[in-house]
């Protein structure tokens, strides 16, 4: 059985050490496992969590982010841009809280 | 044969979302913002919202105007020349800006960003792998 066969499929993957990841990585012979950024790697993180935790709240609205803090909401991303700036957050995170897919994406 | 790449970056992009969301700044003169865009091999180039490039204080119809083909018809642009930064590359490209603010999707196509990197995708794991084209380390 092979590799990923044992152990079972992706989201067992999670589980794994560092270690161990990199040497399934290697065995699958696709890619090196290359070495993660802390900050690459958790990027939007917050953002992300807090756009699902209130997307019913804020639904149709634009919001800028700094993190998982809320600086400004409203009706355009102009608006929610420049109150962050004001706010001192040099590079806002901006975004229009949308409602779930429901149907899938095809492309251009 | 088989074939071994090396990448500087490995990016997982969750199971939360549809499609292939990375993450973006875009930088125009002084003022920069981040978003989160899709990446799209079919697109010929990387495609913003309107409201983003109002964000950034663009002036939208004085960009490059150009129609966009889709599947289901064609819809206008603005393109700009500005600064592209994805994970911890940063590139100057002309990107496009829809000129409606019907078109909700941000996506990363070829002119501008893939035309720039070397990338591979394992989206079983929801694996991104990126590095510069240059980047030969």
């Amino acid at each position: 059985m092979s590799e990923m066969g044992r152990l079972g499929g992706k989201r067992r993957m999670q589980t794994l050490t560092s270690q161990r990841r990199r040497e399934i990585a290697r065995k699958a012979g696709l890619a090196r496992w290359a070495k993660v950024s802390p900050k690459t790697a958790s990027h939007f993180g917050a953002e992300l969590g807090w756009l699902s935790r209130h997307r019913e709240e804020y639904l149709g609205q634009w919001v800028a982010l700094d993190g998982a803090r809320l600086v400004a909401s409203g009706s355009s991303a102009r608006e929610v841009y420049l109150a962050a700036r004001r706010a001192g957050v040099m590079v806002p995170f901006v975004d229009q809280v949308q409602p779930p897919d429901d149907l899938p994406f095809g492309g251009w | 044969m088989a074939h071994r790449l090396a990448f500087r970056q490995l990016y997982h992009y969750g199971p939360a979302t549809p499609g292939i969301p990375v993450p973006v700044t875009l930088r125009a003169g002084r003022e920069s913002l981040s978003l989160l865009a899709n990446v799209d091999t079919g697109s010929t180039v990387c495609i913003f919202r309107r409201d983003h490039a109002e964000a950034l204080g663009l002036q939208l119809e004085h960009g490059v105007r150009q129609r966009i083909r889709a599947a289901t018809g064609a819809f206008e642009t603005f393109g700009h020349l500005i600064s592209l930064s994805v994970l911890d590359m940063q590139f100057e490209a002309l990107v496009y800006f829809a000129a409606s603010s019907e078109i909700t999707r941000s996506v990363l196509g070829r002119l501008g960003f893939l035309d720039r990197v070397r990338f591979a995708l394992i989206d079983y794991d929801r694996n991104l792998y990126l590095s510069a084209y240059d980047d030969t380390r």
